[in-house]
């Protein structure tokens, strides 16, 4: 496999250099230290609003009453988490989006792959009508009832469904997944054909295998996007079982329309409510586990994976 | 890559055709799918015009706020069994939150997608009016005699108001209370009474310019330490019902927008919102308190229950909310739960009737019911005698006692008209556990509040509200509008909509001068159309003989 | 066009056979075209409804036409305008604010000696792009509000609390700030990737030329992330109404008191829509002009950068 290895080193790996450019100058220690702290002060800046969601979630009663300013973790209390693991909406919720985002990235990588793909074929008959079609939707919709008309025709309303198809193909990660297609060597391609594979082989056991790290960050674009839906499900859901966990956070953070069950009611009546702030917070840190977790898995692959799709035509 | 440039001209024809191909397509189904829920209603032939029949099981399908929970349980609510086997129906809920049922009435209805019955404050709007007009929602039966309790109910004048011109009334309002001297309570004003004493004052204040400097007190002395702020709101659309007592009660409005009610004015009838002379001082009064810190300055941010929880906790010296059914429920048990040791009553006051600039004192006024319950044009009559007996049925006393304390004898006593519980209400939720949510289906009955057999309600807060309502027909006056012009339609009219507490909050918070802020709001909206409209309702009052 | 080459014949092959060249990729092409035909394409027809007043009853199709008498009436719209103003305005402000600062952001990194400590940074920053808005907009509204962690701060030391959700002249700073505090981390991995591709080489004969930090950034990195800075310059520009719009994130965050310097053209749409319940002919009119103008920015702004040197996108 000599054509892939190739092609990696040329147009991947070589993105990393080996070498640092650092060497020794005058000043540039100071320079160094400089932006350094600048961006260490960014960073601390950034994560301050998580780390205080954080703290809070470890708040007691006690502890919200004796430090009006709540800046260290004067407590570590888990009752807010006790409490929400024993919710059941938290955990249909909870359930709900992982499955929507398990079936959600297949469908969306399923699509996007072999489209890119297919659309990337530049001698292909058609091929440039479908691509303006493609490009077109981009910009025009038909609008919010015809799109429930249709939903309804498919008989998604109500449907968990309605979260994972619809949402098929985001029309932008379809173009730069072909634009990367495009920049795959003609003679890898022709050289398979030389040995006798069809088409299909190749896209399944050539080209993938090969872009591996682009098709994991579109698959984490697309798993970001599936885990943060909320607009469909506010929309086609009427059925609290089948909500997704944006739209429980959403409730439970507007505290307006949380319907939780009548045992757990004391989640946000107790403590009066001093309680639902600990609650809302421990919710928050629940949530953004999941996305916590895959992150340092993909982003080995980021940096690679975008600029080759992004900046080559 | 020119030839992609031409392809995209060519794609817009080809989009026409192939969405016009679809768009047929689509508009066909939807027009089968009709059809076909008709055809599997109409199962058994011969329903009978005269007399009872319920031999026909019917399926309703109802958008109520909290449904889902409500009918979760169905095979093991006392209740709801008793209704299904009673009526022969089954009920399906189609939920909707406090949160998105706006929502989810505006796309359905667009969509073709209506439940049988659903709950949506409707009257006034545009979209009320085209629903009317272009057969969305069903009329009821003109004759309602077979549903005596019913009937008596859509006998309120204010209901009987609604009736359109073609002589049909289209919803059944939900119901507060039987008369508007209850629209007192929509409007409560908490205050802590127990930081005002620590702060030095040492009567309860009896006047608008005694409130302001307990509030002013309370702040910059701040007791407890806490930065407490002032006056706080549950929603910002509920100070329209508070702030206007000032200087022009009959401006007092629900936040809906469409409410807005009409006094005459130099011989002309205008809307009293609009008439300067008496919106300034309120308006002034408001950016005086706003620039004392005596209103807080998150007071629009208030979301849900958050403010119950900034008044309890002592961050915020004075609480708006809506009735004493909120007294009970969030601030009283809140305060249980934090001081327990303290009565809520003696730590925290509710703001007596204040005196407007004209010497009277006033109470805030809006409708006897708040938001409808509306059907669907696609229901059959068949079914719609079905769901008129529902409506009958939930209005009967009998009823009412059932949902309320459960069975007769098992879950209660009656002795005259005293009730005595047997079950705990924890205990009679879990055997009827639809009845908390179901029991507003047809009216929200807060008369109930008042009642002293309501043993869900705190006996010192059941006093007190009691106390207070009779305090008030005592003492405020009911401001004078024409009531019957409130939902006349008119073109202009129809259109027209004032979201007072937005510019009540601009102009508070503004820093130009509040006479200019004032000719600002007034030239916004005399762009919307305001004379257009004055000129139309006046017409049209001449037609109504009312002058 | 395929090659003589690639098909292996001598003369132009007919259409036929390059179609049955390409069987497998049109096979791979049917879902797509399902999942566009379905969804996108088939709801098309409701763009007619700018061009009609809707009708209940009758549906879109059935809804009568009015021609352009629901543009007529936007000229006429105050709110409107007043959420198109915002709009630009917002999208404006961003372009200015948000759109340098992944770059500068980059090239800082990018300068960075501690590889290490690069890596974290870099992780942790692009953190808060995961997070929904609705989250994102507890948060702000915890930290933010009255008696939030940033104005107990404040207040003690002395100042008075700001109402950053609540105060018109201050909200769009506070859109600005959290829009950037969400994606700098984000965004700045393209230009971070970018520069990575700069032959190390370069700097090393910058050095010997004794070249300062300054030089090498202005005359090495700048060069070498241009490109990459182009090409999001046009897909920004493209979608200079949709960021305008930034419709989850004011969505989440704004309230009453700054719908007049918040209130864009998505959440206009929005709430009039479901709330006041305008005609859906007229919303559907907005919708119609929104994607009119991204279209011809978006080509606006290809050939602005085709001017300027840098590969377009079409």
């Amino acid at each position: 496999m000599n054509n892939t290895e190739t092609f990696l080193e040329e147009n991947v790996i070589k993105i990393v250099p080996k070498r640092t450019r650092f060497g020794k100058q005058k000043g540039d220690t100071i320079i160094n230290v400089m932006i350094t702290t600048l961006l260490v002060i960014l960073a601390v800046v950034a994560m301050f609003p998580f780390y205080n969601v954080l703290v809070l979630s470890f708040a007691s009663v006690k502890g919200m009453a004796e430090h009006s300013i709540y800046l260290l973790p004067y407590t570590f209390d888990l009752t807010s988490y006790g409490k929400l693991f024993k919710e059941t909406s938290f955990y249909r919720a909870f359930g709900v989006s992982v499955f929507v985002t398990a079936m959600g990235v297949a469908l969306n990588m399923f699509l996007s792959v072999t489209g890119a793909y297919a659309l990337s074929k530049k001698g292909m008959p058609g091929r440039n009508i479908l691509l303006s079609l493609v490009l077109f939707t981009m910009f025009f919709s038909g609008g919010l009832i015809p799109f429930y008309l249709v939903v309804k025709s498919v008989n998604l309303v109500n449907n968990i469904l309605v979260m994972v198809i619809p949402t098929g193909v985001t029309t932008m990660y379809l173009i730069i997944m072909k634009n990367y297609f495009n920049t795959i060597p003609a003679s890898i391609e022709e050289s398979a054909k030389v040995d006798g594979a069809n088409d299909m082989y190749i896209l399944l056991k050539i080209v993938l295998p090969i872009s591996k790290p682009f098709i994991a960050t579109f698959a984490l674009f697309y798993a970001v996007d599936r885990w943060n839906e909320w607009y469909n499900a506010l929309i086609f859901i009427s059925d609290s079982a089948k909500i997704p966990l944006q739209i429980y956070l959403r409730g439970l953070l507007i505290n307006m329309s949380v319907q939780l069950s009548s045992s757990a009611a004391a989640v946000v009546d107790s403590k009066a409510g001093v309680g639902i702030q600990a609650t809302q917070m421990a919710s928050i840190v629940i949530s953004a586990i999941p996305i916590m977790c895959i992150y340092p898995f993909m982003q080995k692959h980021f940096a690679r994976g975008i600029m080759v799709g992004s900046i080559k035509e | 890559m020119s030839k992609l440039k031409r392809s995209l001209a060519a794609v817009i024809v080809a989009t026409m055709l192939v969405s016009g191909v679809a768009a047929c397509g689509s508009s066909e189904k939807a027009e089968e799918s009709k059809t076909s829920v008709v055809a599997s209603e109409s199962t058994s032939a011969g329903s009978t015009t005269a007399g009872v029949d319920l031999s026909e099981k019917m399926n309703i399908s109802v958008a109520l706020w909290g449904i889902d929970e409500a009918l979760a349980n169905a095979g093991n609510d006392q209740f709801l069994k008793e209704m299904y086997q009673k009526l022969n129906i089954t009920l399906t809920p189609r939920q909707i939150t406090w949160d998105d049922y706006t929502q989810k009435a505006q796309i359905w209805s667009a969509s073709g997608d209506m439940p049988d019955v659903m709950a949506i404050d409707a009257v006034g709007t545009t979209y009320y009016r085209n629903w009317i007009d272009q057969g969305v929602v069903k009329a009821l039966p003109e004759d309602l005699s077979k549903y005596p309790t019913l009937n008596t109910y859509m006998s309120k004048p204010d209901i009987q108001a609604l009736k359109q011109p073609d002589g049909k009334i289209y919803t059944i309002p939900r119901g507060l209370y039987d008369s508007l001297d209850y629209c007192a309570h929509d409007r409560i004003v908490l205050y802590r009474w127990d930081l005002a004493q620590k702060a030095g004052i040492t009567k309860e204040p009896a006047n608008f310019q005694e409130f302001n400097t307990m509030l002013k007190a309370i702040v910059d002395k701040d007791p407890e330490g806490k930065k407490i702020s002032g006056l706080t709101a549950n929603n910002i659309k509920q100070i329209s019902g508070f702030f206007w007592l000032f200087s022009n009660p009959a401006a007092t409005s629900d936040g809906s927008g469409s409410d807005f009610k009409w006094i005459k004015d130099d011989g002309k009838y205008v809307p009293a919102v609009f008439t300067t002379k008496l919106t300034l001082p309120s308006l002034q009064n408001m950016r005086t308190m706003y620039e004392e810190k005596m209103i807080d300055r998150d007071i629009a941010n208030m979301k849900g229950t958050q403010s119950y929880d900034k008044f309890v906790s002592g961050t915020s010296a004075a609480l708006l909310l809506v009735g004493y059914g909120n007294v009970n429920n969030q601030v009283n048990d809140r305060w249980k739960k934090l001081h327990p040791e303290t009565p809520m009553l003696d730590a925290i006051k509710k703001a007596d009737y204040f005196p407007a600039v004209d010497g009277t004192a006033y109470q805030c006024t809006f409708k006897t019911y708040w938001s409808e319950s509306y059907f669907s044009n696609e229901v059959e009559d068949k079914k719609m005698d079905r769901i008129m007996m529902l409506y009958d049925y939930m209005l009967q006393p009998d009823t009412k006692e059932f949902y309320r304390y459960g069975v007769k004898d098992v879950d209660y006593t009656k002795a005259g008209d005293k009730i005595t519980k047997i079950t705990s209400q924890a205990d009679l939720d879990k055997k009827q556990p639809s009845s908390a949510n179901l029991q507003a289906l047809v009216e929200f009955d807060n008369a109930y509040l008042y009642d002293p057999n309501n043993s869900t309600i705190d006996p010192a807060i059941s006093k007190a509200a009691i106390a207070d309502l009779e305090h008030a027909r005592q003492v405020a006056k009911l401001p004078d509008y024409e009531v019957k012009l409130t939902d006349i339609s008119t073109p202009a009219k129809n259109k027209f909509s004032v979201q007072d507490y937005d510019f009540m909050f601009k102009i508070m918070a503004g820093k130009e001068p509040v006479e200019k802020m004032w000719e600002d709001v007034l030239k916004e909206y005399e762009a919307k159309g305001l004379s257009k409209m004055i000129e139309e309702v006046n017409g049209k009052a001449k037609e109504m003989g009312l002058n | 066009m395929t090659s003589k080459k690639e098909l292996g014949v001598t003369r132009n092959p007919s259409i036929l056979k390059t179609i049955a060249y390409y069987k497998y990729f049109y096979l791979m092409l049917i879902p797509v075209i399902v999942w566009y035909a379905v969804f996108a394409y088939a709801p098309m027809y409701g763009i007619t409804l700018a061009f009609k007043s809707f009708h209940y009853g009758k549906g879109i199709i059935g809804s009568p036409w009015i021609g352009i008498q629901n543009f007529v009436d936007l000229t006429s719209d105050t709110a409107f305008w007043n959420a198109f103003k915002n709009t630009v305005i917002i999208s404006l402000g961003k372009l200015l604010f948000h759109f340098p600062t992944p770059i500068i952001l980059a090239i800082l990194l990018n300068e960075m000696y501690f590889r290490r400590a690069k890596k974290v940074l870099q992780t942790l920053l692009t953190f808060p792009h995961f997070i929904s808005w609705i989250v994102l907009a507890g948060i702000m509204t915890n930290i933010l509000g009255q008696s939030g962690v940033v104005n107990q701060i404040i207040s003690t030391f002395g100042g008075d609390s700001i109402p950053f959700l609540s105060d018109a002249s201050i909200f769009r700073p506070v859109i600005y700030g959290s829009h950037i505090w969400k994606e700098i981390g984000w965004d700045s991995i393209i230009y971070i990737a970018a520069l990575a591709g700069i032959p190390v080489e370069l700097y090393e004969a910058a050095k010997i030329d004794g070249a300062n930090r300054w030089q090498q950034i202005r005359y090495i990195t700048w060069p070498g992330i241009r490109p990459t800075v182009a090409i999001l310059f046009i897909l920004y520009i493209g979608q200079m109404l949709n960021v305008g719009s930034s419709f989850d994130q004011i969505f989440n965050l704004y309230s009453s008191p700054v719908y007049g310097v918040a209130d864009t053209i998505d959440t206009f749409v929005y709430r009039t829509t479901f709330t006041t319940g305008a005609n859906f002919g007229y919303m559907t009119a907005v919708g119609f002009l929104k994607s009119g103008i991204n279209v011809i920015m978006i080509y606006l702004a290809n050939k602005l950068v085709s001017k300027a040197g840098e590969q377009g996108l079409f």
